[in-house]
């Protein structure tokens, strides 16, 4: 739509400069650096040429790296659906609600998980997941007769505690996207579609789902990102049992944990480096897919 | 009008009067309030647990079933963890968010306010690249911006681990921030800034005279959320704050249960702490913290 390829004003082009050059320095060239790295063994005084062997002994040697990633689709996989649909469950349910004394009260109540700083959340989760009868959510499932799990201790539940935490955080969140989506909805077509007859599952199935799809589409591209990025609750939660953190057998061993823990607490530079330019490209894939995705929901 | 009772009335409320649907509408309405409340409960719980929890003393939460209420009331645990240190992480934590927030507001305005007031090519470009950057998993160039950092201190003799600037660095071009502000800037009227160009203004008088005043509610709404955003910041400081004495609260609170994760009554007292700032902010502010981000959904 623009002509010009620079702005008019010196100021302007001052602060698209700094700002190229803070983007160069701060992000591109670490970026490029750890592509760099990835050819090396790059240790803590060691730091050699090592062609591509980095990457062969990750894709074809690594187990621990391929159940990491494993862990980590499973891990987008519950929390990404759980989130848009409790999200959208909760904001149809408020939307309901005309007294707005009460709407606010559920609202900012929904709300309040996600603004809670992370770390001391899952810190308090990780003692309500305390196993046997001590934990708050043992006790709950005892009332109702359920045989207490071992949550974060067990290599089947570790995961799914992870995630239960993530889906509770992010609900709020996805919760007023969808809210602000609802109300942008004009209300005469839900008005029409009555007077025509149709039912409220049929109102929502073709008048609000249809309507609401920019706003999942964005729900959806942002806790993927956040999903696949989870790395706090890894290492806030997780036992140390086994040498490291990371979950019982690796369980909840998510990648962005995985690439911290190879590459700064073990210091294996060089082979962390090769780490994180797979999931980069994994990344690019995935955040490729959604834009495709987007795009064809808005209808650019 | 007594005439007119003997007369058929027409049913003006039809309907509605009709009993099965008025059920079936209070029927709906007790459902939604049920779920609703329900809801509230599961996302209220987890704080009321570890508050009680910080009251409780050291062999009441070693019991098995966990009380629901305090048998003894102690503030023992709060003096213990309220030491000289953990003073000093939430300082930390302040001075880092903080200084991030304000940071980030000057940049995101000025950046915002180029790309749409001073459209160009290039302008175009930078919000796209930032927009891209957003999507790029930072623990992936984590290890090499860090190498970055230590290089300006050896080439520039300027410190950058361990200080507050160097936390701060990588955050100054802020992607969320600049989508906000760009957005904001739209609503701006091109005549009033034309206005003020043919009365000479200078291009920065008018950025930070007539544009900040302009979009300060969206100045505030980015404020809080960065702030919030920033104090849950783990990873970054994880790795950059390497001196007890620069660790923010989300380092300090995963140091400190690395030592005394057994000792429930510290660390539900210390986490109860950390969420409390949080929980006083959204608590007076949560208005506008829902309308920020209310707004980031829609229009992509």
């Amino acid at each position: 739509m623009t002509e010009n390829w620079l702005p008019k004003h010196p100021m302007g082009r001052i602060v698209l400069f700094c700002a190229f050059l803070f983007m160069l320095f701060m992000l591109w060239l670490p970026i490029a650096e750890m592509f760099y790295w990835s050819f090396f063994i790059k240790e803590p005084g060691i730091y050699q040429f090592n062609g591509l062997d980095n990457y062969r002994r990750l894709l074809t040697n690594d187990p621990v790296f391929w159940k990491s990633l494993n862990v980590t689709f499973v891990f987008a996989l519950m929390v990404v659906p759980g989130v848009t649909i409790l999200g959208l469950i909760l904001a149809i349910a408020v939307n309901t609600i005309r007294n707005y004394t009460a709407r606010g009260f559920f609202t900012v109540s929904f709300f309040i998980a996600y603004v809670v700083p992370l770390v001391a959340i899952a810190l308090v989760w990780r003692y309500i997941y305390l196993p046997g009868k001590q934990g708050l959510l043992n006790v709950l499932l005892d009332y109702i007769g359920i045989s207490p799990v071992r949550w974060l201790n067990s290599s089947e539940w570790a995961l799914r505690s992870l995630a239960i935490l993530r889906i509770w955080k992010e609900a709020g969140y996805a919760m007023v996207l969808f809210l602000a989506g609802l109300q942008s909805i004009p209300k005469d077509y839900f008005e029409a579609a009555a007077v025509d007859g149709a039912n409220a599952w049929r109102r929502f199935w073709y008048i609000t789902t249809p309507l609401l799809m920019p706003t999942i589409a964005f729900v959806v591209i942002i806790t993927t990102l956040s999903a696949f990025l989870a790395f706090t609750e890894v290492y806030v939660m997780t036992t140390e049992a086994g040498g490291g953190r990371g979950g019982p057998n690796f369980a909840t061993n998510l990648m962005a944990f995985h690439i911290f823990n190879t590459a700064i607490v073990y210091g294996h530079e060089g082979y962390g480096s090769a780490m994180a330019a797979v999931f980069f490209v994994i990344m690019v894939v995935v955040g490729y897919l959604q834009y495709r995705f987007i795009r064809a929901t808005y209808d650019y | 009008m007594a005439s007119s009772s003997t007369a058929h009335p027409i049913p003006t409320t039809a309907p509605r009067s009709h009993p099965a649907r008025r059920l079936n509408r209070w029927l709906g309405r007790v459902m939604v309030y049920t779920l609703l409340i329900f809801g509230a409960i599961v996302f209220f719980i987890p704080f009321y647990w570890v508050f009680i929890a910080s009251f409780k003393t050291a062999a009441e939460l070693r019991t098995i079933p966990p009380t629901w209420w305090p048998q003894t009331f102690t503030l023992a645990n709060y003096a213990e963890v309220w030491r000289p240190t953990f003073a000093r992480y939430f300082l930390n934590s302040f001075i880092y968010s903080g200084g991030t927030t304000v940071v980030v507001l000057f940049t995101s305005s000025l950046i915002g306010y180029v790309i749409v007031k001073d459209a160009s090519r290039l302008g175009n470009f930078l919000f796209w690249i930032i927009l891209a950057a957003s999507m790029v998993p930072f623990v992936t160039y984590l290890l090499p911006l860090f190498n970055i950092l230590l290089r300006i201190q050896q080439w520039f003799g300027i410190p950058m681990v361990n200080t507050y600037w160097g936390m701060i660095l990588p955050w100054v071009v802020f992607p969320f921030g600049v989508f906000l502000m760009r957005q904001a800037m739209f609503s701006i009227p091109n005549d009033l800034l034309d206005a003020a160009r043919i009365d000479g203004a200078h291009e920065y008088d008018i950025y930070w005279r007539i544009v900040v005043p302009l979009v300060r509610h969206n100045l505030a709404a980015l404020a809080i959320i960065v702030f919030i955003f920033k104090y849950d910041d783990l990873l970054w400081p994880l790795v950059v704050a390497q001196r007890t004495e620069m660790y923010p609260v989300t380092v300090g609170l995963v140091e400190y249960v690395g030592q005394f994760f057994v000792e429930y009554h510290l660390f539900t007292t210390a986490a109860v702490l950390a969420i409390i700032p949080i929980f006083m902010i959204y608590l007076v502010l949560q208005r506008y913290i829902i309308e920020g981000v209310a707004t980031q959904g829609l229009k992509g």
